[in-house]
C-alpha cells in the first residue's frame, strides 16, 4: 500500500448535515422526503469535491470516471450478460466489484484515518457504482422480460460503448424509452425527454415494484383513459393508470405489467 | 440523524459500515420509497433543467478528456464525445499555441 500525501477539499455549502445523510445512506437509514432530498443534495455537492495529490487536483466525478467507469464498466457488463438469473445473481456481482473499488481505494493510499473526509470519496464512488451497476442490471432484466412476454422492441447493445451511451435504452412501437432505478433517476434528474420510463422503486413495506412513467402523448397512443392522482397516493391507485401533475409537468404512471398488456394489444398480440 | 461522523469512526467501524452496506445492497435492497420518489423526481428534473452543465476539458497525450460537473440523464459525456439527444458531438484538439 502506498502512503501518499493527499488532501480533500469539500465544496462550499457541504456541511455536517450532508455528511450525516451520506452516512445515513450507507447504513440504510434515510427516512422521509427531507432526508432523501438532503442526500441527493449531498451527492450533488460531492461531484465538485476535490482530491488533491502530488499528481494534481481531481474532482470526485472525474475520479469516478477514471477509476470505476473506465476500468470496471465493460468487465461488469460482460459478466452481467452471462448471468442466467440477473435478479438473483446480479447483486452478488455488484458487490464483488464494490469490494474491488474498496481495494483500489486502499491500494492508492487514500484510506487515511487522519483524513476522515477521504471516506466521503469512497462513499461517493460506491454510491455511483451502485447507481451504474444496478441500472444496467435492471435493463437486462427488463429486456429479457419484454422478450419473454412477446413485446416487440429495439434495444441498444450494452457491450457496444457507442450504443450504450445512446440517448434512449429501447424503442417500443416508435416510442423511445429509458429504464431507471429510482435513486439514479432522481440523482441524475434532467428534463424528461423520453416518451416513457420504466422505473423500479419501493412500494410500502419495502416491496419492490416496477412502474412505467409516460408522457401524456405516449399514453394516448396506448390508451387514453386515466384517473387523476396525487403524488402521495399514486402508489395506492395503481395498477390503474394515474395522471399526476407537479412542477409544471404532467405524467401518466401505470403498473409495468398493465403497461405490457396494453403494449401487446397495441402491437396486435395477446398477453403471453 | 446518525450518531457518528466519519471523524468519530475508527477504521474498524468504518470497515464494518462499508461491509454492512455492501452486504445489504447485495441482498437486494437499494431503491427509494415511491411516495418520495415521484415528488423529488419531478421537483429535481424541473430545477435541473434551469442549471448549466459545466464541462471540464483535460488534454492527455493530445487526447481530450471531457468531464461534466455532474451526471445528468439528458447529456451524456464520455471521453471526447458529448451526446445531446440524437446528436453526437466529437471534440478534437486543433493545436496548442499563441494566437
Amino acid at each position: 500500500m502506498v502512503m501518499t500525501s493527499i488532501q480533500i477539499q469539500l465544496p462550499p455549502g457541504f456541511g455536517p448535515d450532508h455528511e450525516s445523510v451520506v452516512i445515513g445512506y450507507l447504513v440504510g437509514r434515510l427516512y422521509g422526503r427531507e432526508a432523501w432530498a438532503k442526500a441527493f443534495e449531498a451527492f450533488d455537492l460531492l461531484d465538485r469535491a476535490m482530491l488533491v495529490t502530488a499528481q494534481g487536483r481531481f474532482t470526485f466525478r472525474a475520479l469516478y470516471q477514471q477509476i470505476v467507469d473506465w476500468q470496471m464498466a465493460d468487465a461488469y457488463l460482460g459478466e452481467l450478460l452471462t448471468l442466467p438469473d440477473v435478479e438473483q445473481q446480479g447483486p452478488a456481482l455488484w458487490s464483488r466489484f464494490a469490494r474491488q473499488i474498496v481495494s483500489e481505494f486502499m491500494q492508492r493510499g487514500w484510506r487515511r484515518s487522519d483524513i476522515p473526509e477521504a471516506r466521503l470519496l469512497l462513499s461517493y464512488l460506491l454510491y455511483w457504482w451502485g447507481a451504474f451497476a444496478r441500472g444496467y442490471a435492471l435493463e437486462v432484466e427488463i429486456f429479457r422480460d419484454l422478450r419473454n412476454s412477446g413485446v416487440r422492441f429495439r434495444a441498444h447493445n450494452l457491450l457496444d460503448r457507442q450504443q450504450r451511451y445512446s440517448p434512449s435504452d429501447l424503442t417500443v412501437s416508435g416510442m423511445a424509452g429509458d429504464i431507471k432505478t429510482s435513486i439514479y433517476f432522481v440523482q441524475a434528474a434532467a428534463p424528461l425527454m423520453h416518451d416513457f420510463y420504466i422505473v423500479r422503486l419501493f412500494a410500502r413495506g419495502h416491496t419492490r415494484m416496477l412502474v412505467v412513467l409516460l408522457k401524456p402523448a405516449a399514453w394516448d397512443i396506448i390508451d387514453g383513459d386515466t384517473v387523476p392522482g396525487h403524488l402521495d397516493t399514486v402508489v395506492d391507485q395503481l395498477p390503474a393508470p394515474v395522471r399526476i401533475r407537479h412542477s409544471g409537468q404532467e405524467l401518466v404512471v401505470v403498473d409495468y405489467d398493465e403497461w405490457k398488456r396494453r403494449v401487446l394489444r397495441l402491437q396486435g398480440g395477446g398477453v403471453q | 440523524m446518525n450518531p457518528q461522523t466519519f471523524a468519530e469512526m475508527s477504521e474498524a467501524e468504518f470497515d464494518a459500515l462499508l461491509d454492512n452496506y455492501i452486504e445489504r445492497e447485495a441482498a437486494g435492497y437499494g431503491e427509494m420509497p415511491a411516495e418520495t420518489f415521484f415528488d423529488l423526481l419531478l421537483e429535481r428534473s424541473a430545477a435541473k433543467a434551469r442549471q448549466p452543465l459545466n464541462l471540464e476539458v483535460t488534454v492527455v497525450d493530445d487526447h481530450l478528456i471531457i468531464t461534466p460537473d455532474r451526471e445528468t440523464g439528458d447529456v451524456i459525456v464520455r471521453g471526447n464525445e458529448v451526446l445531446v439527444g440524437e446528436r453526437r458531438l466529437v471534440f478534437q484538439l486543433a493545436g496548442v499555441g499563441d494566437r
